[in-house]
């Protein structure tokens, strides 16, 4: 299958229009997506109009952009003007933003075609997209089993060859999670790099979006596209976007990789291991100088994590009221009341269960022994990560303990689910990017990813060894395990 | 289990929430919140009192704009995404509660509203 790199330079140089991209892969979506519900809608008619546009500017001589005739899902929590924006929740169901998310219009003016929207854990809360009220998603390489979560749907999307590009949003690997489950590249910015304007929030401070895609170059370009500063959030980075693609092709000659002790051991999957050691010597091959590198405090991200995201979803939450948008319980006596009740009606589980443990949280009498404590250890971790950069480049662990699992293996205790993020939450507390990239398979010939780390703003770095993982993933044999 | 998880204490942290549970999401709650706690206790058991504490992963300044007017969202766009509306304005259920009868009852706050008015409109800003 052609990539998005591909695609966009035969819709800019005429040997291809838009329009056929588009129907090639409405046409698979056709075929696929009643078994795998990626999407939560497919808004066709509105892309063959925008394709249509790119195909006008092209034929007119003008430039239609990087992402020319692109097909791009979006993880229906960010916001499309005029287009149902559910975050797969009952409260938002009938919900159309006044406002395009400014990654929309990011990806709008780079000539991209948003496909559809696509299918999550409500409002971005799971490791399995089994969480959504509209029903779960399901993995294009095993239909029994999950694709991962929060951003399910659009891991699988990639995957089926719905579409060569997807946005996720990652708060504690909701981004690379399902990229490894389902075998694609997917990519957690910096914090700040990429605008959060017209993304539905879960827990502000951890929440970033990032690329979906078959390759890591293409996962590079749309980042470039979507990234750089946007007055309309106050968290955006205000300083240039760094050159990501143009950096590519550069080798590993002498990057230092250093291979993370605590996500290496108990809990992660022997085949998983095994591959994520195979990734460390291949980068050694290609040049790299490899060591292992410990980060103490990693061992309480968990704890932490399920500490404060949840403390600061109860915060965010709040809004959904029934008094601006979404739904309304009818026949209640006053607002107080209307509140509870369309709250009730509104959340499931999950959402429930993190709003209690939010609230609890942040509660007087407990917020010291928990949430004060849980910030502490984000400090501890940050600390960590920056003692492990004084001596490496980048990090590299398994993106997840395991591979895709059962649908409904883990509903009933929500404790084995949140062990799924375990690899990935270190990033999302310190605020630094991370990628995770298909090496081989594992268990049952499902797909395993591995996670390579960095700095803050360290993505053209991070990237350069991705592209040396990816070149050797090219070459695995089967993965043995005695 | 963490002893302060009792049924009466996730109850209070739903009424807090504004969340109706049912007796059996609350018993189902209290299990679970318990078992994330119970998890948690690692962290509860550090000493951490010389570590300050990081709520963000940037270091956040204001970010200020100048007071010009610009283009902001369309108020009829909006209020046709409302459950309810009312003179340009979102409607809700009555806000205050009804006077008790008790004469031993404090005085009742002034509304501006008349008695029985359950659906009061909410202003949604300043008109320009």
């Amino acid at each position: 299958m052609a990539t998005a790199v591909e695609l966009a330079a035969a819709v800019r140089t005429g040997t291809a229009t838009a329009r056929q991209v588009l129907e090639e892969h409405l046409a698979r979506i056709a075929v696929r997506d009643g078994e795998l519900h990626a999407f939560n809608e497919v808004t066709g008619d509105a892309a063959r109009v925008a394709a249509d546009a790119v195909d006008a500017r092209a034929g007119r001589g003008e430039d239609p952009g990087p992402l020319a005739g692109v097909p791009v899902a979006l993880k229906d929590n960010l916001c499309t003007r005029g287009v149902p924006t559910t975050c797969s929740s009952k409260i938002l169901a009938g919900w159309k933003p006044p406002y395009d998310a400014t990654v929309v219009q990011r990806l709008a003016a780079a000539g991209a075609v948003v496909i559809g929207k696509t299918n999550l854990d409500e409002f971005a809360m799971g490791s399995s997209t089994e969480n959504s009220a509209f029903g779960p998603t399901r993995n294009p390489h095993d239909p029994s089993r999950v694709p991962g979560g929060s951003s399910g749907g659009s891991a699988a999307a990639v995957a089926a060859g719905f579409a060569p590009l997807a946005l996720g949003s990652d708060t504690g690997g909701s981004i690379r999670q399902p990229a490894a489950l389902c075998g694609v590249v997917g990519v957690k910015p910096t914090y700040g790099l990429v605008s959060r304007y017209g993304l539905i929030a879960f827990a502000s401070s951890l929440d970033q979006i990032g690329p979906f895609a078959a390759s890591v170059e293409d996962a590079a370009v749309l980042l470039e596209v979507i990234a750089g500063h946007d007055p309309l959030d106050s968290t955006s980075l205000d300083r240039p976007a760094p050159a990501l693609a143009g950096q590519l092709g550069r080798g590993v000659a002498g990057l230092k990789v250093g291979v993370v002790t605590e996500l290496t051991g108990e809990g992660i999957e022997p085949e998983v291991a095994e591959r994520t050691r195979q990734a460390a010597a291949a980068l050694e091959a290609a040049g790299a100088v490899v060591r292992e590198v410990s980060v103490p405090s990693l061992t309480y991200s968990l704890s932490a994590y399920y500490l404060i995201a949840p403390a600061e979803a109860s915060s965010n939450l709040a809004r959904y009221d029934g008094v601006r948008y979404g739904l309304r319980t009818t026949g209640a006596e006053d607002i107080t009341e209307m509140y509870g009740a369309t709250r009730a009606a509104g959340f499931g589980p999950e959402v429930k269960r993190r709003i209690m443990l939010g609230t609890y949280a942040l509660s007087a009498g407990y917020y010291d022994a928990y949430y004060g404590k849980a910030q502490k250890v984000r400090t501890l971790i940050v600390r960590d990560f920056a003692t492990a950069y004084e001596q490496v480049d980048v990090l590299l662990s398994p993106t997840t303990p395991t591979v895709a699992f059962p649908l409904g293996a883990k509903t009933a205790d929500p404790l084995s689910m949140y062990l799924n993020d375990v690899c990935t939450i270190g990033s999302n507390l310190a605020g630094h990017p991370a990628i995770s990239v298909p090496f081989g398979t594992g268990a049952g010939g499902l797909p395993v990813g591995v996670q390579l780390m960095a700095p803050a703003l360290g993505e053209a770095t991070m990237f350069r060894a991705a592209e040396a993982v990816e070149a050797a993933a090219r070459n695995l044999a089967p993965v043995e395990v005695s | 289990m963490s002893e302060r998880l009792s049924p009466e204490v996730v109850a209070h942290v739903a009424q807090l929430a504004r969340l109706d549970l049912t007796d059996d999401e609350l018993a189902l709650y209290t299990g679970q919140l318990a078992a994330v706690l119970e998890h948690a206790a690692d962290v509860e058991a550090l000493d951490l009192s010389d570590v300050p504490p990081t709520a963000h992963p940037l270091s956040l300044v204001n970010v200020l704009r100048a007071d010009v007017v610009r283009p902001c969202l369309d108020r009829e766009e909006v209020l046709a995404m409302a459950p309810a509306v009312e003179d340009h304005r979102f409607r809700v259920p009555r806000i205050m509660s009804e006077p008790s009868a008790q004469p031993s009852s404090p005085p009742r706050v002034p509304t501006s509203g008349p008695p029985g008015d359950q659906n009061r409109a909410l202003p949604l800003g300043t008109d320009h």
